[in-house]
């Protein structure tokens, strides 16, 4: 996978924050609900600090995601990528 | 330990805040005994056994009759069978994920304690006097979580015993005088009475596992006719025999009539 | 106006499963006016011992051995719940 993306960020302005560790986990090929689930699953097993970033195939899934996401109280961000969109999910303090 | 079938299967219910991965691997890991496989049995085993739960205890030691099938669906096809048999049939065809103990007998004074112990949860879907107190008493001695419900008709009652909370006996400290109160061979019962209060066992087991509140200290109390659910508050006797740590054993106890602990 | 809510074993008796009454007054004295209208409520009520311990008696949802015993008031508006012991499963 090409690791060029777009820095411009889709949602906001805010740059990505520093940290120590980053997962990557890869759903272009799931189905909703397993989109949201799977990324879900992995976000338990993550420490504070850690960031996760999730790849979609689909800007609208990206979205839905993030919402979902967001209304647990994690902070999302899309990136648009090459083919892709990236969805760059905090762990909140 | 969540593999790809289990996040298929479970996940209606991981999506769930309160639940999650980590809630179903709890429930995968819990170990809950169901002392009864009739009309408050079978549905509480019915969506444990749909929730995950790892082990479901299942003791019975009758026979599905024609007249059980009314409400105690999930022994269809099994007229004849033992229910806790019959119990585990139907566990497992509905979710290989959950291993079933059979108890095909009536659990005893004897045998109890060492029963229960393994567990983390006990669901009380017995139908008389002597084997309701029989099981607080062994659960407050053992100190494992207990659920209780009973039912006439189109009335339910339901509550938890844990964690030091007032126990059955705080409430009614011994068993009506036999004939005093109706069976429900002998006044009824509705299929969707049981089928209520079971489901709501098991969501208080689910609960247990999972940590979340749950009906310590108060009683649901409910009439379906005319649709009201009250929630009695429930103080501890301090003068309770069982809860109260004086009852260290079921040996001077005896589980009949009105089962009253001198 | 007081409500009184009768569970099975009572209904049989009063052939009514809840009713309204203008009453004011501790609990002893709704049983003594309860016995006096229903003669066979008695039977179900008492034993040897006095009131049966199976019948738990509950005003607005509080059990009265919580609050005054059986001189517990009951006013207007009051609900008043007899629950005994039941063992069906």
């Amino acid at each position: 996978m090409q690791k060029h993306a777009e820095s411009s960020n889709i949602e906001s302005n805010r740059p990505i924050s520093k940290t120590n560790k980053k997962s990557t986990l890869d759903l272009r090929d799931e189905q909703c609900p397993f989109t949201f689930i799977k990324t879900k699953l992995k976000l338990e097993q993550m420490d504070e600090n850690e960031l996760l970033e999730v790849i979609f195939s689909d800007e609208r899934v990206a979205k839905d995601v993030a919402k979902s996401i967001q209304s647990e109280e994690y902070s999302a961000e899309i990136v648009r990528g090459r083919g892709y969109w990236k969805l760059v999910i905090a762990k909140p303090d | 330990m969540l593999d790809e079938e289990k996040i298929k299967r479970y996940s209606r219910q991981i999506i769930i805040p309160e639940i999650g991965g980590r809630g179903q691997t709890k429930l995968l890991k819990s170990k809950v005994l169901v002392i009864g496989a009739g009309g408050l049995g079978s549905p509480a085993i019915q969506y444990l056994a749909g929730a995950g739960i790892g082990k479901i205890g299942i003791a019975d030691g009758d026979v599905v009759d024609v007249t059980n099938l009314q409400r105690q669906t999930i022994h269809a096809g099994n007229l004849g069978m033992n229910k806790a048999e019959s119990a585990k049939k139907f566990v497992e065809r509905l979710n290989p994920d959950v291993e079933v103990e059979v108890y095909n007998y009536n659990i005893t004074k004897e045998d109890i304690l060492d029963i229960v112990r393994k567990y983390d949860v006990v669901l009380d879907c017995t139908d008389s006097f002597p084997s309701r107190f029989l099981i607080n008493d062994a659960c407050v001695i053992e100190k494992v979580p207990l659920v209780h419900s009973a039912v006439l008709r189109f009335i339910g009652e339901l509550m938890t015993i844990a964690h030091g909370s007032a126990c059955y006996r705080c409430v009614f400290p011994s068993a009506p005088p036999p004939g005093s109160v109706p069976t429900c061979q002998e006044a009824g019962i509705a299929g969707v009475t049981t089928g209520l209060f079971g489901v709501l066992q098991a969501l208080e087991a689910i609960k247990l596992i999972l940590d979340l509140d749950v009906l310590t200290n108060k009683m649901l109390y409910a009439d379906l006719v005319t649709m009201s659910f009250d929630i009695i508050e429930i103080k501890k006797d301090d003068n309770c025999p069982v809860c109260s740590g004086k009852l260290r054993s079921l040996e001077g106890v005896t589980y009949a009539e009105t089962c009253r602990i001198e | 106006m007081v409500k009184i809510i009768y569970p099975i074993i009572l209904a049989s008796v009063t052939k009514k499963k809840e009713e309204e009454i203008e009453f004011s007054g501790s609990i002893q004295s709704l049983l003594d006016y309860l016995c006096e209208k229903y003669k066979k409520i008695e039977k179900v009520f008492y034993n040897e011992e006095g009131f049966n311990r199976f019948i738990n008696i509950y005003v607005n949802n509080e059990d009265i051995r919580n609050l005054n015993g059986f001189e517990t008031e009951v006013k207007d508006d009051d609900v008043v719940k007899f629950i005994p012991a039941i063992a069906g499963g």
